[in-house]
């Protein structure tokens, strides 16, 4: 079997060097005959000196046209190797070379990228999509000269690419390098692997079986649960459609930059501008945190953008109008869903105002963001076809990002209306205090979509009293862990701790009133 | 041969056209109307078909390979379609009507929770008094519609599968209209622990959003044959009504003169309408 490993980002980012590292180790004795392809001139020479195994052969190739079964069914016939180095041009999709027909026990094993730590941020930034191409495959990140802070940089390359292992030193490449060509290691991976799999499917099988006779069979609080949960996915689903169309919308036809620049633009209507433009911006609320992001990068005043942030889930129509639908009848609810949702951010920009926090203290400098929905497939072509094609699978993207939050909130929901004694709460003493620090707490871990949580939020009305539910409905999407965690990659944890804190305490004594207000009103 | 095509975007693609299917199947063959108000049908329909389209165009873009393709990535999706294929429905309301006790008591004892005025936290949703439900999530009584059921040649008001909902709002909206009529009404028996051995509810199942706010709904009804019914049972009862105060709540309470077996209603819930 011959092992095709993929080196791969931009010049200058230490390609050669890794393949002159990986070549000069022992462990490349083992290999009958390794042929290294360069795509493009490095500015490194490779040293052949250096290298262990003395059957290496070089090849290049310069345009990626080049990149087809004929170079490898050709490279088999001829040199036979046991092992090729793809040191891969970074402008290059990585398609190309993936969607090639290999011969028959040709593989590709490994995408390794490199990047050099310092610039690594600009090229993220300017190239996008070009490097997102090679970064979102890759098994692997090796980064170079690296030096300081690497929570930026982990927290970029985690936003495209969850699964890649991250190398930070020479000394950890290297030895991730041995790990994935080292004979013997390479072996031991396998059969674990194996192993695994052996073993994963297995209890696939089992818990199929397993779930088939439960199903079929499924006593009557089973049956209630599932009927609640597929209940609130019916309802809920549609809105979040609307709301990742949207989204897909915006990101196709509105680009960043027109965005910023009307925000800079009208400096001087301050924080009510803030809380009104969320309404044009009907974006999930994951969607508005690298939008947030920018706009801090692009000098707009930390306070104002984080009031942005967290009024425009509350202010967003799609919001509005499903809460709507979830309360017939009661239109109130969305008003004052609007009201503290606005209350809460406005004070939350307030304090931050007041405390005199400044950007340069809190803002990671050298930072790319992308944004939670990058559509990691290119649309090939322009025109309207492939804008609709591309906006059809941002929509999809979202979905799926979005969904596993709204099943998961509308399962935790099934369960608990059938579990927590309904009198549970009613009956103690603390009717509100208890109830609010619990939905606070859920929303801040179930992180549902704005646009989706008031069903959520109002199947909890079963176990708890309104104004703990409109805590809910309004602080999830601005307390929600998956969005601090996003904003991790632009900003400071020390202040993503404290703006947590910062929105707990305020929302806390915020909904108290609220509830006074409730019980007032009746 | 290799891996040559995105294995998470073909299942994400499969998903989408799954839930697709699902949703066209639930909405033709009614059963959505188990699990959410007719009212949101539209956007059921809506999402089907936006769904099918995202399906199609990731399929279309599927050719292009991705290396660290995780395709069980998106599991969790898998699991609503999984239990909605192979639960059956209506289970809310036949077998599991204990759930319904507290799945019926819940929405007016959060209520309760912010009313400290209301001293019956027990009282469930059974017969609602207008005061308390006018800003209620529950049930809320909303001006009556035309579709209220009128006395007959006998002085016997029938109340029909399709009259429940809008006569269950009038009821509890004027009292007095009703008072000492005489009612046929139909519903499956329901009772709470509170209950006296000679009280039931000839209860419908409502609807306000989706299966999470099911709740019985009728009035409360005493007869001495009460006992002979099991609970979830049809039945044609006809009584007549009187105004009580029942721990702590004026409303209206039937005195049975008359119970008759009766076949399931058509719709599964009924549903209110704003």
């Amino acid at each position: 079997m011959t092992k095709i490993e993929i080196i791969c980002g931009f010049l200058e980012s230490g390609k050669t060097t890794l393949i002159q590292k990986i070549l000069e180790q022992e462990y490349c004795k083992e290999y009958r005959r390794i042929v290294v392809l360069q795509c493009e001139e490095g500015l490194t020479e490779f040293r052949a000196s250096a290298m262990a195994n003395k059957d290496v052969v070089l090849a290049q190739i310069e345009q990626p046209e080049k990149i087809r079964k004929r170079l490898f069914s050709k490279m088999k016939e001829e040199l036979d190797p046991d092992l090729i180095l793809i040191e891969y041009n970074g402008t290059w999709p990585i398609e190309q070379l993936l969607r090639v027909r290999l011969p028959e026990d040709y593989r590709i094993d490994q995408i390794l990228f490199c990047a050099e730590a310092s610039t690594f941020p600009l090229y993220m930034k300017n190239t996008g999509s070009m490097m997102l191409n090679q970064l979102s495959n890759a098994d692997a990140v090796f980064f170079n000269r690296c030096s300081g802070d690497t929570d930026a940089l982990k927290a970029t390359v985690k936003s495209c690419n969850r699964t890649a292992e991250l190398c930070f030193t020479e000394a950890a490449a290297e030895q991730y390098a041995a790990r994935v060509l080292k004979p013997e290691e390479v072996r031991k991976e396998t059969s674990l692997r194996k192993k695994k799999q052996m073993g994963t499917a297995v209890a696939l099988v089992a818990l199929y079986f397993l779930a088939i006779h439960f199903f079929l069979n499924a006593p009557p609080y089973i049956k209630s649960i599932n009927m609640i949960f597929i209940g609130i996915l019916m309802q809920a689903v549609p809105f979040l459609l609307v709301g990742s169309f949207v989204s897909g919308l915006l990101q196709v036809f509105v680009s960043d930059d027109t965005l910023v620049r009307m925000f800079t633009g009208h400096k001087w209507l301050g924080y009510p501008l803030a809380v009104v433009s969320g309404f044009f911006f009907p974006i999930c609320d994951c969607g508005i945190v690298p939008i947030a992001s920018r706009l801090t990068q692009k000098g707009v005043p930390l306070s104002k953008a984080m009031v942005f942030m967290l009024a425009a889930p509350a202010m967003n129509p799609i919001t509005i109008l499903s809460t709507i639908y979830a309360f017939p009848g009661q239109p109130q609810y969305a008003l004052y869903r609007v009201l503290l949702g606005t209350v809460v951010a406005l004070l939350a920009g307030l304090v931050l105002n007041l405390t005199h926090v400044r950007t340069e203290d809190v803002f990671l400098s050298s930072s790319a963001s992308c944004s939670c929905s990058v559509a990691t497939v290119n649309v090939q072509g322009s025109g309207a076809a492939a804008k609709a094609e591309s906006v059809l699978l941002i929509s999809g993207q979202e979905f799926f990002t979005m969904g596993k939050y709204i099943v998961a909130g509308a399962f935790v929901c099934a369960v608990l209306q059938q579990v927590v004694p309904v009198s549970y709460f009613s009956n103690t003493g603390s009717r509100i205090i208890l109830p609010l620090l619990l939905m606070l707490l859920a929303a801040f871990f179930m992180s549902v979509c704005s646009t989706s949580n008031a069903f959520i939020g109002r199947s909890f009305l079963n176990i708890f009293p309104m104004a703990a539910v409109m805590g809910f409905i309004v602080m999830g999407p601005m307390l929600d862990l998956s969005n601090l965690l996003m904003l991790g990659s632009n900003f400071k944890k020390s202040f993503i701790v404290r703006l947590a804190c910062t929105l707990l305490t305020i929302a806390y004594p915020v909904f108290l009133l609220f509830s006074v207000f409730l019980i007032g009103g009746k | 041969m290799k891996r040559k095509a995105n294995s998470e975007l073909i299942f994400q693609a499969l998903i989408c056209m799954a839930l697709s299917v699902l949703f066209v199947f639930a909405l033709i063959s009614g059963k959505a109307s188990n699990y959410i108000h007719p009212r949101l049908f539209g956007f059921l329909w809506f999402a089907a078909a936006f769904l099918f389209l995202i399906g199609v165009v990731m399929l279309r873009y599927s050719k292009t390979p991705k290396h660290n393709a995780r395709p069980l990535k998106n599991m969790i999706l898998v699991i609503p379609i999984l239990t909605a294929v192979l639960i059956p429905v209506g289970a809310v309301q036949s077998q599991a009507i204990s759930f319904g006790i507290s799945a019926g008591s819940t929405l007016n004892n959060s209520t309760a929770a912010q009313n400290p005025a209301s001293s019956a936290p027990d009282k469930g949703t059974v017969i609602p008094d207008t005061t308390t439900s006018k800003d209620d999530i529950g049930i809320e009584v909303s001006s009556p519609s035309s579709n209220v059921p009128g006395e007959d040649e006998n002085g016997v008001i029938t109340v029909t599968d399709e009259q429940f909902a809008s006569w269950y709002q009038d009821i509890n909206e004027n009292m007095k209209k009703y008072e000492g009529k005489t009612l046929k009404m139909k519903g499956q028996v329901f009772r709470m622990n509170t209950f006296g051995a000679s009280e039931f509810v000839p209860a419908r199942y409502a609807m306000v959003c989706c299966a999470a706010d099911l709740q019985p709904c009728g009035v409360l009804c005493r007869s001495s044959a009460a006992s002979q019914y099991q609970d979830g049972e049809w039945l044609w009862v006809t009584g007549e009504i009187k105004i009580e105060n029942y721990q702590g709540q004026t409303m209206p309470v039937c005195y049975v003169t008359k119970i008759e077996k009766a076949e399931k209603a058509k719709q599964e819930y009924i549903y209110f309408t704003y």
